[in-house]
């Protein structure tokens, strides 16, 4: 991975530090801002690669920060908040963030997760400028070529079994959609299915362990508790 | 253009002067009328005099006169023509001229009648010959020649001609005058209680007149207009048909002001709610309803039969005492009469004590409703006047339920601030958490002695911990407070137990406590299904956390019409020494030495959650198997389809 600029904001000087230090560790360049007016001045003088921004600053807010930034640039941003509510993190990706992490953060799923988009955005192309390949099912970072049948997360080609591959393969050709664990088995095992809730499950869990960064906290593959499964449309 | 119209047909000015021209084309028409009826003996079919029921009446008149004259020999008062009559050897006339040989040269009013021959002049009507071949049955003139005078006949036809004119144009004038009038009171009727100001009903203090008192006095109107129009137009004449005139017509006015009025009320919709009847079926109505005595169920009643059945004896009394004064003293008048004004005194004095009754029970009513407004939480204010002896008892009762509003609404602003707080010190407290995991992590990068990189990793740990600590106490303080909106959704709990028993799969098998699912098929209820999922995450990692080693937990899903039960039963690793209300406190954890992984808020997050679906938490502990039942709202059995959803 080549070396990014990566602009860091938060009126925190202690928390700029920390996620500084970690980012330039994995050999990045860092640009430090306090708040939202402060970042906006860099970005106009500055190509930033990345931006991880604070919600909650004094001068201007993050959310409004965004949404200065998405008028110009499609570089991507991350939100990070100590509010940790579904509305709030909806609220920030419907304005163009995108991803929101809550604080106090786990250090190795920032990384992971900037690395996510840094690979996205350099190596792809912005998510709306990624251009259609033929037979590729695309899917925020996912991508799944039909034809070779492999599946790439953020550019990055991940081993799937067979089964896995025909599970993710019929949730994402109906985003959105819920199925029920007996609906999905029928479909990619061709058998009637009666409790075999565990096995889709055990299957969903392996899949998610590798196209999420966190597993417990998923992007694209989702539980509908009571309902079923579905993959998100992003 | 249309409010202008509107301003000038409903003003005042223009009204009043409707009225005046009512007024005044019913005294031109009655006026009319009058003179009319003086000349009731012409008619529009006789234009001609000769053919007029006058001049029958004058040819009559003459020839009853004749009769007269051949009874008496005379005739008296003026008279204007000559007559001959001869019956027998008697002859009567008044005349010198030669009448039989001006009869028997003819001419326009000349008469001569004989047993074989009748002259008359041309053009006589039907009607007065007829009169003339009747003579013989009531005379014994053998000849009757009546020759009228020539100079008076014309004066009458000129002035018969004259009248014949004047009813004419009255024929014509009065269809005008009463379409006149018709338009003018179709106009008031259409204006009555308008004003051009604005669109609202005007009423007059007579329009609050009960309805069946207008209704009368109108219906008594109509009847006294109806009878002075007939005397006047049956038999007087000259200044007493004025003075009647003049009667009708203020009857009229009067009758149309009243018609108004009710039209008024009609507009206004009031007719049947001012009206006696109505207040009448009103006062029947409350009786059935009970509602007098609704308070008195024990108060009032019992006041009310005591106060009849006294009543009731005292008259008993006083016809007892009749009877008495009667058969041992005969009857008296005046004792009798003493007697019968005892009673009604009796009588008098049993509906005073009623009616006072009834009034205090209203006071007591107006007190009830006072107490259950404030026991429903409405405002409450004293009712009762300051003469009522309950007036005092109101105002106590309004300053309790104020200092009750009072303190519930500060109670409410404390919860309010708590979570406030909460909220506040949470973002607090992430803050300087987020630096600490942060540099914790940095620190752990590098390169330390053995011993630094162990007390790292310690910090690392709890500094985590403390992070969920401080997030589910957040999650808690949210959810208790109410605050949020939960979406219910019909979900299949059912379905929800296997996912997160696959879900939590690898935990469940760390802690090597095997979990036995009893489960129908489906089981729909209705629920959120993130908060559902950390409802069931949080009891199941409860159990998980403290069963005794080599247990099972026993987890049981039971369907039932209207709600659906799921129970989890572990047994516990120690001994719980706490009650089941005390292990939903916030905070309290089953192991009060014992320092585990976990912020302790697991049950009490899962309790609210399970309290905004609208369902409920309970734990029982019975020796050491400790059981969380969780009752859901149920969905109904089929819940819409996956795809019609998803559609």
């Amino acid at each position: 991975m080549e070396q990014a600029t990566i602009l860091v904001v938060d009126d925190d000087r202690e928390i700029v530090g920390a996620i500084a230090k970690l980012l330039e560790l994995d050999g990045h360049r860092v640009l430090r801002a306090y708040d939202g007016l402060e970042a906006l001045e860099i970005l106009h003088e500055q190509t930033v690669h990345l931006i991880i921004l604070d919600v909650m600053m004094p001068r201007m807010d993050g959310l409004s920060a965004t949404m200065q930034v998405r008028r110009e640039k499609n570089v991507p941003i991350l939100l990070l908040s100590a509010k940790t509510e579904d509305a709030d993190k909806i609220a920030g990706l419907s304005i163009g963030a995108d991803d929101y992490m809550t604080k106090p953060y786990n250090p190795m799923e920032l990384a992971a997760r900037v690395k996510a988009l840094l690979r996205r955005y350099m190596t792809l192309g912005t998510v709306a400028g990624a251009p259609a390949r033929p037979g590729v099912i695309q899917l925020g970072g996912l991508a799944l070529d039909t034809q070779a049948k492999i599946l790439e997360v953020d550019g990055e080609p991940v081993r799937l079994t067979a089964t896995e591959y025909r599970i993710v393969q019929f949730l994402m050709e109906n985003p959105g959609h819920v199925f029920s664990a007996s609906e999905i088995y029928e479909h990619v095992w061709n058998e009637p299915g009666f409790g075999v809730e565990n096995t889709v499950m055990v299957h969903i869990r392996r899949i998610r362990e590798k196209i999420e960064i966190d597993p417990k906290n998923p992007n694209y593959l989702k539980v509908v508790w009571g309902l079923g499964y579905k993959m998100e449309k992003i | 253009m249309v409010t202008k119209w509107k301003k000038f047909s409903r003003s005042p000015v223009l009204k009043f002067l409707a009225f005046v021209l009512t007024a005044l084309v019913a005294l031109a028409g009655l006026g009319m009328t009058v003179r009319r009826i003086d000349l009731s003996d012409v008619y529009t079919t006789q234009p001609q005099f000769t053919d007029s029921t006058r001049y029958t009446n004058l040819v009559a008149s003459a020839l009853n006169d004749c009769a007269v004259v051949t009874q008496e020999g005379r005739v008296y008062g003026e008279i204007h023509y000559e007559y001959l009559i001869r019956a027998g050897e008697d002859v009567w006339t008044n005349s010198d001229r030669d009448l039989e040989q001006i009869a028997r040269a003819g001419g326009d009013w000349v008469y001569r009648y004989t047993e074989n021959e009748l002259i008359v002049p041309d053009g006589t009507s039907e009607e007065t010959r007829r009169m003339w071949y009747g003579i013989s049955s009531w005379s014994n003139a053998d000849e009757l020649i009546l020759v009228m005078d020539e100079d008076y006949m014309q004066q009458m036809e000129e002035e018969y001609d004259r009248d014949y004119a004047f009813v004419q144009q009255w024929q014509q004038s009065f269809w005008f005058v009463m379409a006149a009038i018709g338009l003018l009171v179709v106009y008031l009727l259409a204006v009555a209680g308008r004003t051009g100001q604005d669109n609202e009903l005007h009423l007059l203090f007579v329009d609050r007149w009960p309805t069946e008192i207008l209704l009368g006095v109108e219906a008594i109107l109509a009847v006294l207009l109806m009878m002075a129009l007939l005397v006047t137009s049956d038999s007087l004449r000259g200044d007493q048909a004025y003075a009647l005139m003049a009667i009708d017509l203020a009857i009229g006015l009067v009758g149309l002001a009243l018609l108004l009025s009710l039209a008024r009320k009609a507009k206004a919709g009031r007719l049947w709610a001012d009206s006696i009847l109505h207040h009448i079926c009103r006062g029947i109505a409350w009786l059935c309803r009970g509602e007098t005595w609704r308070v008195s169920g024990r108060v009032g009643r019992q006041a009310v039969s005591r106060i009849l059945w006294t009543g009731m004896s005292c008259m008993t009394l006083c016809v007892l005492l009749c009877l008495f004064l009667y058969v041992f003293f005969g009857a008296r008048l005046l004792i009798l009469a003493t007697a019968l004004l005892l009673g009604m005194v009796c009588v008098a004095g049993m509906l005073y004590l009623l009616v006072m009754q009834a009034r205090d029970g209203r006071a007591l009513d107006a007190l009830t409703d006072q107490v259950e407004a404030a026991a429903s939480g409405q405002e409450t204010r004293p009712t009762l006047p300051e003469e009522s002896p309950l007036h005092k008892t109101s105002l106590q009762i309004a300053r309790l339920d104020e200092g009750v509003k009072q303190s519930l609404a500060s109670a409410l602003k404390s919860e309010r601030m708590k979570v406030e707080l909460i909220t506040n010190v949470s973002h607090d407290l992430k803050t300087p958490l987020t630096s600490i995991i942060g540099y914790l992590d940095l620190l752990e990068k590098q390169d330390l002695p053995a011993e630094a990189a162990d007390y790292v990793k310690i910090l690392r740990r709890k500094s985590e911990r403390l992070s969920h600590t401080v997030n589910d106490l957040f999650t808690l303080s949210k959810a208790t407070s109410g605050e949020e909106t939960v979406i219910l959704e019909p979900l299949d709990l059912v379905m929800a137990v296997h996912q997160t028993l696959a879900d939590m799969g690898d935990a469940v098998e760390k802690a090597g406590i095997p979990v036995r699912p009893t489960l129908p098929e489906s089981a729909w209820v209705f629920a959120e299904n993130r908060r559902l999922y950390r409802v069931l995450q949080n009891i199941l990692d409860n159990a998980l956390r403290y069963s005794l080693q080599g247990t099972r937990i026993y987890l049981e899903v039971e369907s039932r019409p209207d709600q659906v039960c799921l129970s989890l039963t572990n047994t516990a690793g120690y001994e719980m020494d706490f009650t089941e209300e005390e292990i939903l406190q916030r905070f309290v954890r089953g192991d009060k030495a014992r320092t585990t992984e976990g912020s302790g808020l697991g049950l009490s997050i899962a309790e609210s959650f399970m309290n905004s679906f609208g369902g409920r938490l309970k734990v029982s502990i019975r020796g050491d198997a400790f059981t969380v039942t969780l009752s859901f709202a149920a969905a109904p059995a089929n819940p819409p389809d996956l795809q019609e959803k998803n559609a």
